[in-house]
């Protein structure tokens, strides 16, 4: 017979299989879950106001329009770059409010506008989060396989008084999974009182890839920039000293770096292992569906924004090109990051896993956070040029525009809501509030299952999603907005040494005594004898805003 | 601080020499000797006191390379190695570990089963969370607006006005039909007769007044409180029968004033809406009605088609509002031929005029005209008697004709909410069907204060006249 009369039919047989394979490899638990969480969605928008509906979908449009555009301008035609950028976002939003309040579909009122911003918010970051989730989880989780040959790495461990834990991190690494000969350990003493210098010694005595620095103390960048004096490997790779790398992690975190001449830097993904109290689960919950899966949708664009400190990689001559870190900011890894990414890297995130203890109690975690979200926003004041400059493609036109409304108006808003339920409740509208709240923890209910089923979680972690719609929301909320205050409140505090603004903090009575007051990164732990979760797990956790709006 | 080993951990070398590492005050980290040119970071030039020492150092020269004896430690001696034991790390594959041991299925098959019927329980779990509060939430927009009116866009609009309520009369069936305009959360007109053939003032049936003053109060908006004539007799034959057509417009004032007087009595707040009897009126009538601060009139479209000689549904005339009804509940040209056939029949039997013998149009012919009137984004004026709703067949009849009405986009509001609000400017006409500032009756008694106010402000000395003016004219 014809052979061209027999292609089609095969070609025909070829694809019906290849369909019948596609279907097989298609996750249903997740691809139900997903569905799932259209279903609350749907009855929102059935109970919406026709005009709310409609300024959402011109919204929305708007967003396209701006995305489309942006990967236009970014991939074809860069000479456009500077057209309808992040000022023409801004006018453009700003003449949409104009132009809803003029055609009637929203009432120009503060609570109207913040609840429509929520409204629009929850679509936006639901959807986005739960799609990209669903869609990674569907096409494969990882577009880079580890396979040899494995680059020479150096692992810089800063460490100060971390007695107890640095042993076990060396040890997690020295058990990994990387050729022997490849590999250089060099553990950082910054200036530690207790016996962190010792304890790292005898595994540097014990094995030639163990080597451990000592200098005077001056906070965990100037550890880590010494560190780097000693580093031989092509790629660098970043370990909290209270941290556990998964036995994977390291062949994980320098696949990209052969896949792609490109990228600078890539991240990895932050699980926390203490989970027996509230605070710990809460936070593994908010890392899950906000942190981990959220960066995997930067991740497209090569523009994740934090590589976070607990385990990170980076070629040495991206370092070495941008200095690498910098004192002036309360978050070293956020920092180097978008210096990374200024310099024009991509940067990625792998699948490489490590284990961290969270802080587990709410006073912990305050202090924490303080560091992160006064270091976040010193961070974004001091790259605030991407805002501006269009050269920056990608980062300037979406990562910075999202995160800005992150960082500056969600925590707002958090409170506007929270007063108009307050106003609900004293006017007796209880049952409304229960209802809203109710309606919305399902939503993050269902969105949190996705997460969990995607990133192998304990589905335990579910009991907690009210928690993430009331209280634990607001209370990081309430620390954005406090950081953002005491950030733009007192800049001479913040701006020279990073150690000051932590030491204003610091000086209170119940803080105890500051060893060294040159030592803005492990301040925080003074009182304790380790420094613990120092570093940003990813993106802002408070990345992730819910629907308790 | 120092660090300085005595032999080259590289390359072994003995010939090391000292270098000291500093920090300069914009992070840089480096020997000291290069910064003797400026900081290579921040281009400045570095004086003695921006740079901090960190560590001095070897530096071997024979490889170059840095050197500590950090780790060159005597070996003989060398520390033992610390006893690690690292804690149970959450593993991301196995995510039924929680579950005891002997709940765990041993074959893959079952525990697949197992984790998809715990994601259908957690999918459930949410849904069903999602669904139970729904039905508060969609009557939250009624109740969280009362506090600011918002704007609603309809394809048309509905009026409800039940007509010929009055003292002793069917009260059963009164309250049957009102509850269905309760529970549809829909308002209606009622026409209430002050005093039927000059026998039944309202102000005899305590009850009943009672009754009307509690829907006010519980049900604020929703129950328009409507003068329906006087006595509700035929007393000419204007356009077939009427109570006020061709009467001189002395005897319709009194008569308008009798029955005022008896409503008021009876209910918190009489509208501003009349609704002549047999649905015909005069322009005497309406200049009548003008005078006492009235602002609509709801008669009958086949009368106001062929006395205003027009087929607009709602008009301005006179100084009024005409709301018309444009659609009978009950199939009066069935009624009339029944009658006829009986009257013909000549029967001897006691002819009682039986309130079930009104036929209803079929549900259909109701359904059918409201969709004509959706689509034209008219105004649809539906008018029926309660008294004939003797049956739970015929209650459900009306209840789905409201659901049918409900399943679309329309609006519904009183006929003096509609009259008022296309006057305020809270209800309004656009090019595909209406707008209305809902909830109605809290926009409209805003724009009332708003324009009371507006008056007091305009300081004519009137003020209070002004005021007293806008709350009769709101009371009516």
């Amino acid at each position: 017979m014809n052979p061209i009369m027999i292609a089609p039919v095969v070609v025909g047989r070829d694809r019906a299989q290849f369909a019948i394979r596609r279907l097989q490899s298609v996750k249903w638990r997740s691809v139900a879950l997903f569905l799932s969480a259209l279903v609350p969605f749907w009855l929102l928008v059935d109970v919406m106001a026709p005009q709310t509906l409609y300024a959402i979908a011109l919204l929305g449009l708007l967003l396209l329009v701006y995305l489309g555009w942006s990967y236009y301008v970014v991939e074809r035609a860069p000479r456009f770059r500077a057209v309808f950028g992040t000022r023409g976002l801004a006018v453009a939003v700003t003449c949409y409010i104009g132009l809803i309040i003029w055609l009637g579909w929203l009432r120009p009122s503060l609570l109207a506008l913040v609840h429509l911003g929520a409204v629009v918010l929850i679509f936006v970051y639901y959807w986005f989060i739960a799609f990209i989730a669903f869609f990674h989880d569907q096409v494969g989780r990882s577009k880079y396989a580890p396979k040899p040959p494995y680059p020479q790495l150096t692992v810089l461990i800063p460490a100060y008084n971390e007695e107890g834990y640095v042993s076990r991190t060396i040890q997690s690494l020295l058990d990994a999974d990387y050729p022997e000969d490849a590999l250089e350990i060099v553990a950082v003493d910054d200036g530690s009182t207790d016996s962190t210098f010792a304890e790292a010694s005898a595994f540097a005595a014990a094995s030639e890839r163990v080597s451990v620095v000592s200098k005077a103390n001056g906070g965990k960048y100037s550890a880590l920039n010494y560190g780097l004096l000693f580093a031989s490997g092509a790629i660098i790779v970043t370990v909290d000293a209270d941290s556990i790398v998964d036995p994977d992690a390291l062949k994980h975190i320098v696949a990209p770096f052969a896949a792609d001449e490109d990228i600078g830097a890539v991240a990895s993904n932050v699980t926390i292992w203490n989970r027996d109290s509230l605070v710990t689960r809460c936070q593994q919950l908010e890392y899950t569906i906000g942190v981990n899966i959220y960066r995997r949708a930067l991740d497209y664009f090569g523009i994740v924004m934090v590589v976070p400190g607990c385990l990170g990689a980076y070629r040495r001559e991206v370092l070495s090109e941008v200095f690498a870190y910098d004192p002036d900011t309360l978050t070293e890894d956020f920092d180097v990051t978008m210096k990374v990414l200024r310099a024009g890297y991509r940067v990625s995130v792998s699948d490489a896993r490590v284990y961290t203890e969270a802080p587990a109690t709410w006073h912990d975690l305050y202090r924490q956070r303080l560091r992160w979200y006064r270091g976040n926003y010193m961070t974004i004041i001091k790259h605030w040029s991407v805002v501006t400059d269009s050269s920056y493609g990608y980062l300037n036109r979406i990562a910075l525009p999202f995160r800005l409304v992150e960082m500056f108006f969600l925590p707002f808003a958090s409170f506007v809501v929270l007063a108009y339920i307050a106003w609900l409740i004293a006017a007796g509208h209880v049952l409304t509030v229960f209802a809203v709240f109710v309606f919305f923890t399902s939503i993050v209910f269902l969105i949190a299952a996705l997460g969990i089923q995607i990133e192998g979680e304990d589905w335990r972690l579910l009991v907690y999603a009210p928690l993430l719609v009331v209280g634990y929301k607001q209370f990081h909320d309430a620390l954005n907005v406090k950081c953002l205050l005491d950030v733009l409140t007192a800049p001479e505090l913040g701006w020279t040494r990073a150690a000051r603004i932590e030491q204003v903090v610091s000086g209170r009575p119940d803080v105890g005594v500051i060893p060294e007051p040159e030592a803005g990164e492990t301040i925080g732990a003074e009182t304790e004898t380790k420094t613990k979760n120092e570093t940003n797990p990813g993106t802002d956790p408070d990345a992730h805003n819910h629907g308790g709006d | 601080m120092s660090s300085l080993p005595s032999t080259c951990p590289i390359c072994r070398s003995r010939t090391l020499t000292a270098e000291h590492i500093d920090e300069h005050d914009c992070g840089h980290v480096a020997p000291e000797d290069d910064f003797a040119d400026g900081c290579e970071k921040c281009n400045q030039q570095v004086s003695a006191d921006e740079l901090t020492r960190l560590q001095t150092v070897g530096r071997c020269l024979e490889c170059d390379s840095l050197a500590t004896d950090d780790f060159d430690l005597n070996l003989d001696v060398a520390p033992p190695l610390p006893t690690v034991t690292f804690p149970t790390l959450p593993s991301r594959e196995d995510n039924l570990s929680w579950l005891p041991a002997r709940y765990v299925p041993e074959s893959r098959l079952a525990r697949q089963l197992l984790s998809s019927a715990l994601v259908v329980m957690v999918l459930l779990a949410g849904i069903t969370g999602a669904i139970s509060v729904m039905p508060m939430l969609e009557s939250e927009p009624a109740t969280v607006a009362a506090g600011e009116p918002e704007w609603e866009e309809y394809d048309s609009i509905v009026l409800f006005r039940n007509d010929d309520v009055q003292a002793w009369y069917n009260q059963d069936e009164l309250r049957d039909v009102n509850q269905v305009f309760i529970d549809e959360e829909v308002p209606v007109t009622l026409g209430i007769i002050p005093d039927t053939n000059g026998e039944a003032p309202l102000t005899d049936d305590p009850e009943l007044c009672t009754y009307l003053q509690s829907l006010e109060t519980e049900y604020p908006g929703q129950f328009e409180m409507a003068l329906h004539g006087f006595t509700h007799e035929p007393l000419t034959e204007f356009y077939g029968s009427s109570e006020f057509g061709d009467l001189p417009a002395d005897e319709q004032r009194e008569r308008l004033e009798a029955g005022e007087e008896l409503l008021d009595e009876c209910v918190h707040s009489p509208s501003s809406t009349f609704i002549p009897p047999m649905n015909t009126y005069d322009e005497t009538t309406v200049s009548v009605l003008e005078e006492a601060n009235y602002t609509t009139v709801s008669g009958g479209s086949w009368f106001t088609d062929a006395y205003y000689d027009g087929n607009e549904s709602t008009f301005e005339d006179g100084g009024l509002v005409h709301v018309p009804e444009t659609r009978a509940f009950e199939n009066w040209t069935a009624y009339e031929e029944q009658l006829l056939e009986e009257d013909e029949a000549d029967s001897d039997e006691s002819n009682e005029s039986d309130d079930t013998a009104v036929p209803f149009e079929d549900l259909e012919t109701l359904t059918d005209s409201f969709d004509e009137a959706h689509a034209a984004n008219d105004v649809h004026v539906v008018m029926f008697h309660y008294q004939y709703f003797t049956t739970d067949e015929r209650v459900e009849q009306l209840e789905l004709l409201v659901q049918h009405m409900k399943d679309e986009n329309t609006g519904f509001l009183t006929i003096e909410q509609f009259a008022l609000g296309v006057e305020m400017g809270t209800v309004e006409q656009t090019d595909d069907g209406w707008r209305v500032l809902e909830p109605a009756h809290v926009a409209i008694a805003a724009e009332q204060a708003e324009a009371a106010a507006a008056d007091r402000d305009n300081g004519d000395g009137e003020a209070e006249q002004a005021l007293a003016d806008i709350q009769q004219w709101v009371g009516r």
